[in-house]
């Protein structure tokens, strides 16, 4: 399985707290973000420490210097399929994406950052944990 | 003359003050919003007085969307001072609410016969409107 394919007008707060920033770089509503040095919402990515810290998840769209709200906590309807009980994380090959535990793939220096369970086909849990651990390479 | 054509990914935030809010539906950056008073969800503006009969408050323009929404998605929206949006205007011209959902025009002769009258602010520069925003309550002849 791959990332979660994301309809971003289809990524719509359920439950929790949100935060509002400035973008970074060209972002859309459902792609998961980390809060950069100069505290600017750029996509997160596995492969490297820098980048795994994950702040929330894009609740609109928006481009470079536009504000955007990042949801922190609470239940999200994603915008695409998820399976009740399956924990989804960071993906480490497509910068913002969200990729079910099972189908991470350390091919290099990935780092694990949890993301939550998926609640229905259709709702993440959102409990945020970056984890530091490097995933083993097979 | 159109619709002033406003791309998006440029409209930032120079001054001012922003609101923040949820989108009533679809709303791109460099669209003008209002607030819908049923459900206080912003929506797209419009002079157009079937709009204006139908919705009391769509003329009531609230100000300028500063990132892109979808329906029920956060929005956050900037009601005074200066934004930049792409090269399109022409400083010291009065823009007004058009009657077309959102937009923007600089022409006055564009708005039709019973069309409400909201002015949006003046350019100071091609790139920079400083929002100045008057909802009249006054019909084109």
């Amino acid at each position: 399985m791959a990332a979660i394919s994301v309809t971003a007008a289809n990524c719509l707060q359920v439950t929790g707290i949100n935060e509002w920033g400035t973008a970074a770089a060209t972002i859309t509503a459902g792609q998961l973000v980390y809060e950069s040095s100069s505290l600017t919402f750029a996509l997160a990515k596995a492969d490297a420490a820098s980048t795994d810290d994950v702040y929330g998840i894009a609740l609109n769209n928006a481009s470079t210097s536009q504000p955007l709200c990042v949801q922190k906590t609470g239940t999200i309807t994603i915008g695409g399929t998820v399976v009740q009980g399956v924990v989804y994380c960071l993906d480490d090959a497509v910068a913002g994406a969200i990729i079910p535990w099972a189908d991470l793939t350390a091919d290099d220096t990935d780092y694990l950052t949890i993301i939550g369970p998926g609640t229905s086909a259709t709702v993440i849990d959102v409990e945020l944990k970056t984890t530091s651990v490097v995933l083993p390479t097979p | 003359m159109a619709d002033i054509s406003v791309t998006a990914t440029a409209v930032v935030t120079v001054s001012g003050n922003t609101v923040t809010g949820t989108a009533g539906e679809a709303i791109d950056a460099g669209e003008f919003v209002y607030k819908r008073a049923s459900d206080s969800k912003y929506m797209l503006a419009d002079c157009d007085a079937t709009a204006v009969t139908s919705d009391a408050q769509s003329d009531n323009v609230v100000g300028i969307a500063l990132c892109s929404s979808g329906a029920s998605q956060p929005i956050k929206i900037q009601t005074s001072g200066s934004v930049t949006i792409n090269n399109a205007l022409t400083a010291g011209t009065v823009l007004y609410l058009s009657n077309v959902a959102g937009k923007t025009t600089a022409t006055y002769g564009d708005l039709a016969s019973t069309d409400w009258i909201t002015t949006l602010g003046i350019p100071s520069v091609g790139t920079i409107l400083a929002l100045d925003i008057n909802r009249t309550s006054i019909q084109k002849p």
